[in-house]
């Protein structure tokens, strides 16, 4: 039966089920590079595990509001909303590794496998992984449904197909827009072209967890009710929300319009996509990750890390940038939300002097927040590299490793947030009282930020670059990133007014906080040494 | 098995081959040279239908590439030049993945994946991770995975890669009874040795096009050579060794 399905969407069953298989079992199983004997050097545990935490984290977020927001479509558009957002972040994020892999096309180019079989063994397995998530994420939103709103089993099975059907044509919309992309633009441009992408959806991202955060603080969302303007119809997410509204019963026209809609985008986008994805993708997706900018452009230097270990980092982070489209882009991403945070932070009073008695404790949160997620992403963007195989240089020379991952937390320490800091400096300057204090202050959260970056090593000491991707992982890695770094950022503003009560005391701040510097960096320097131990390269 | 007609093939404004016109007869096994960059591997590409030509046509095992491409997918084998393969699959789960692509009845799928395993020497790691493997055990599992439907057609770049000269040898002895049994062999390698000792003809190319072609003989009588890899060396126009070798040494010691 299923065999005549498949067959009759032009899909080789046999093929199409090997394929599945395989892909499931490759996403399920550990990847190569640096690593302990025992295997110890990676991530403990699936990063999928890590990503169904924070998912359902999220969904426990998205049960509140459904229990707190007296309007259901109005709540179950903010859940479908989010799980929208997510599956394009996490798509953009995670692109090779989630939808098509560049080495399918070394493996399958000669094989007689046609595309749409192709596309259909691809499109299985990222849907899996997609409904999985989404299931994690509508979890508890559809038992809050079920049983607080008294929708029983089909308020359940609704929610659930939101939230799932959403997601999906978010996945293939992105599959859809991607491959036009691709065949429409040189992989040399395209690159550039993925980038402004890649740093539009993930500014969307940062604003929706921010605002779903800002809304929880403020209890704002709990007010919310826009179920009677029409505007709302205009985001297409509520339009899959409206089939949560349906389980309720007695629905004006447009709630069965905005469904039947949904349905058909869900129906409509699978033939959209399917022309689209094959393995002539796979082979220009190929192109693109090792397409790299015209070799006569002058090659970026890092000044400043000029000698052995620290030179050939610096060389590599640099050289990586421009030619491994998933760091490029893993940085990129970076810089929106440093921009959205840097003007939220600004607009929250942190234009205030700190030495000022006037300074509000709370000022600046957000500001602070980029300042503890941007040494964290980019340091476990160096992670990872689609030219891992080329660590066994790391081994294979005389080079100490311990030296190596230092030299990348110090690139990162003064290349990306020095920078930052500097920047604030700039602005905090036209607006505090003196120059130094401006200086002085960007100095103090530079150190803070810089001693949570040495934790981070220290906890999970990695050599750059040397790491094979795995699926979701660098999302998984984002997720806590985000998830952690709101809650250290949140304490920050409440301890920084007292650094500046009285010279004396500001003077011993600081002084500690140079002596915990120093200590941590004998420490780390001693814990990399030891971790480092016994790591091997597989490959 | 194979002929090829003007083919040629672009890549932007750079000519990767000219015009290549050659005919490979069934049981022939056709030694393909170049230097690196000549245009071998695009050619292989080519006839694989891993990509497609700019201009003229090239017909494998009887059907068009360009036209019939999974057609003649089904009747070749393939030994890339890099071992592209699944790597977090074992042995036995990749070709497994393979004999399943090819439409191989399950059990003896099994059977000859077994067989081929024991045959190579791997059927103590069948079940370790490809990851785990060594160059050569790799280059096993593609030879392997090469054969497992019997193709009609079979193209091997440098499939000695790696391979230790036991497993050298059988490959070789390999390549001559698979053209005894009438079986055509595309074989490119810059292993001048091999290549004379396996092949029964040869062309080489150079910057796209083919500018030899003939038995390792008569290559090397038109060029008044005394052997192929002296003639390689007249037709492409490789600089004096013990001159290029001077200099390097010279780099060296600055």
């Amino acid at each position: 039966m299923i065999n005549r399905i498949i067959q009759a969407l032009g899909v080789d069953p046999v093929q199409w089920r090997a394929l599945v298989r395989t892909y499931l079992r490759m996403d399920f199983r550990a990847g190569g590079g640096a690593t302990t004997r025992t295997g110890s050097g990676r991530a403990r545990g699936h990063p999928l595990v890590g990503v169904a935490i924070i998912t359902g984290l999220g969904g426990a977020m998205f049960a509140t509001l459904a229990a707190r927001i007296p309007d259901l479509l109005v709540s179950a558009t903010l859940l479908t909303s989010y799980g929208g957002i997510n599956t394009v972040m996490l798509l953009l994020v995670d692109f090779t590794g989630l939808v098509v892999s560049p080495d399918d096309y070394g493996v399958l180019g000669h094989r007689p496998v046609s595309s749409r079989t192709y596309f259909a063994s691809r499109l299985a397995s990222i849907l899996a992984y997609i409904g999985f998530v989404s299931v994690v994420l509508a979890l508890l939103p559809a038992v809050c449904y079920a049983l607080w709103w008294q929708l029983g089993i089909t308020g359940l099975a609704f929610t659930f197909a939101a939230v799932v059907l959403c997601n999906v044509s978010a996945t293939i919309v992105i599959i859809t827009v991607y491959a036009m992309m691709l065949s429409l633009v040189h992989p040399h441009r395209l690159r550039r072209a993925l980038s402004y992408l890649q740093l539009v959806s993930m500014m969307g991202f940062y604003v929706a967890y921010y605002l779903s955060m800002e809304g929880f603080r403020n209890s704002f969302l709990f007010r919310l009710s826009f179920s009677d303007q029409p505007w709302m119809w205009i985001n297409p997410a509520s339009w899959f929300a409206a089939f949560v509204r349906l389980a309720a019963g007695g629905v004006p026209w447009m709630v069965w319009v905005a469904s039947g809609a949904a349905l058909a985008i869900s129906i409509g986008c699978i033939p959209l996509a399917a022309g689209r994805l094959s393995l002539e993708y796979a082979q220009q997706l190929a192109e693109t990750t090792v397409a790299g900018e015209p070799a006569t452009r002058r090659r970026f230097r890092l000044p400043g890390f000029g000698r052995a270990e620290s030179r050939a980092v610096a060389l590599l982070v640099s050289a990586q940038f421009r030619f491994d489209q998933r760091f490029r882009m893993a940085i990129l991403g970076i810089i929106p939300l440093i921009l959205f945070y840097l003007l939220l932070g600004l607009n929250q009073g942190a234009l205030a002097d700190p030495f000022s008695p006037d300074a509000r404790s709370s000022a600046g949160v957000p500001l602070y927040m980029a300042v503890v997620f941007m040494p964290m992403t980019l340091h476990a963007s160096l992670h990872y590299s689609d030219s891992w195989r080329a660590a066994w240089i790391f081994f294979a020379t005389p080079a100490s490793a311990a030296r190596l991952i230092v030299a990348a937390k110090n690139i990162v320490t003064v290349w990306f947030l020095g920078g930052y800091l500097l920047l604030l400096a700039a602005i905090w300057s036209y607006y505090y009282e003196r120059i130094w204090h401006a200086f002085f202050h960007a100095a103090v959260i530079g150190l803070l930020a810089h001693m949570l970056l040495q934790i981070t090593v220290m906890m999970r000491p990695s050599l750059p670059f040397a790491a094979e991707p795995r699926k979701v992982e660098r999302s998984a890695r984002l997720y806590s990133v985000l998830f952690f770094g709101s809650m250290i950022a949140a304490i920050i503003p409440t301890f920084l007014p007292y650094v500046y009560v009285s010279t004396a005391l500001t003077a011993v701040v600081v002084a500690v906080m140079v002596a915990m510097t120093a200590a941590l960096e004998y420490t780390l320097r001693l814990r990399v040494t030891e971790a480092i131990g016994d790591l091997e390269f597989r490959a | 098995m194979i002929e090829t007609e003007n083919l040629t093939r672009h890549y932007g404004k750079r000519i990767a081959l000219h015009a290549l016109s050659i005919r490979v007869a069934a049981g022939e096994i056709l030694g393909f040279l170049g230097p690196n960059g000549a245009g071998k591997s695009t050619t292989v590409k080519l006839l694989t239908g891993m990509i497609k030509p700019t201009a003229g046509r090239a017909r494998v095992a009887g059907f068009d590439v360009s036209t019939d491409p999974l057609e003649v997918k089904r009747r070749i084998g393939y030994v890339p030049e890099s071992a592209a393969l699944y790597e977090s699959l074992t042995a036995r789960e990749f070709l497994d993945v393979i004999g399943s692509l090819y439409h191989e009845p399950m059990e003896s799928a099994q059977q000859r994946i077994e067989e081929l395993l024991d045959r190579f020497g791997l059927a103590d790691a069948k079940d370790q991770r490809l990851s785990e493997f060594s160059k050569g055990m790799k280059q096993k599992v593609l030879i392997a995975s090469a054969l497992m439907h019997r193709p009609e057609v079979l193209f091997l770049d440098e499939p000695l890669t790696g391979l230790d000269a036991n497993a050298a040898l059988i490959v070789k002895e390999l390549i001559r009874s698979l053209a005894a049994q009438g079986r055509t062999i595309f074989f490119c390698s810059h292993v001048l040795e091999v290549v004379e000792r396996v092949c029964s003809r040869i062309i080489i190319i150079d910057n796209g096009r083919a500018i030899a072609d003939g038995t390792p003989a008569e290559i090397a009588a038109k060029t008044g050579a005394r052997s192929l890899e002296e003639a390689f060396v007249a037709l492409t126009g490789t600089r004096d060794t013990a001159q290029v070798t001077h200099e390097l040494l010279e780099a060296l010691e600055r």
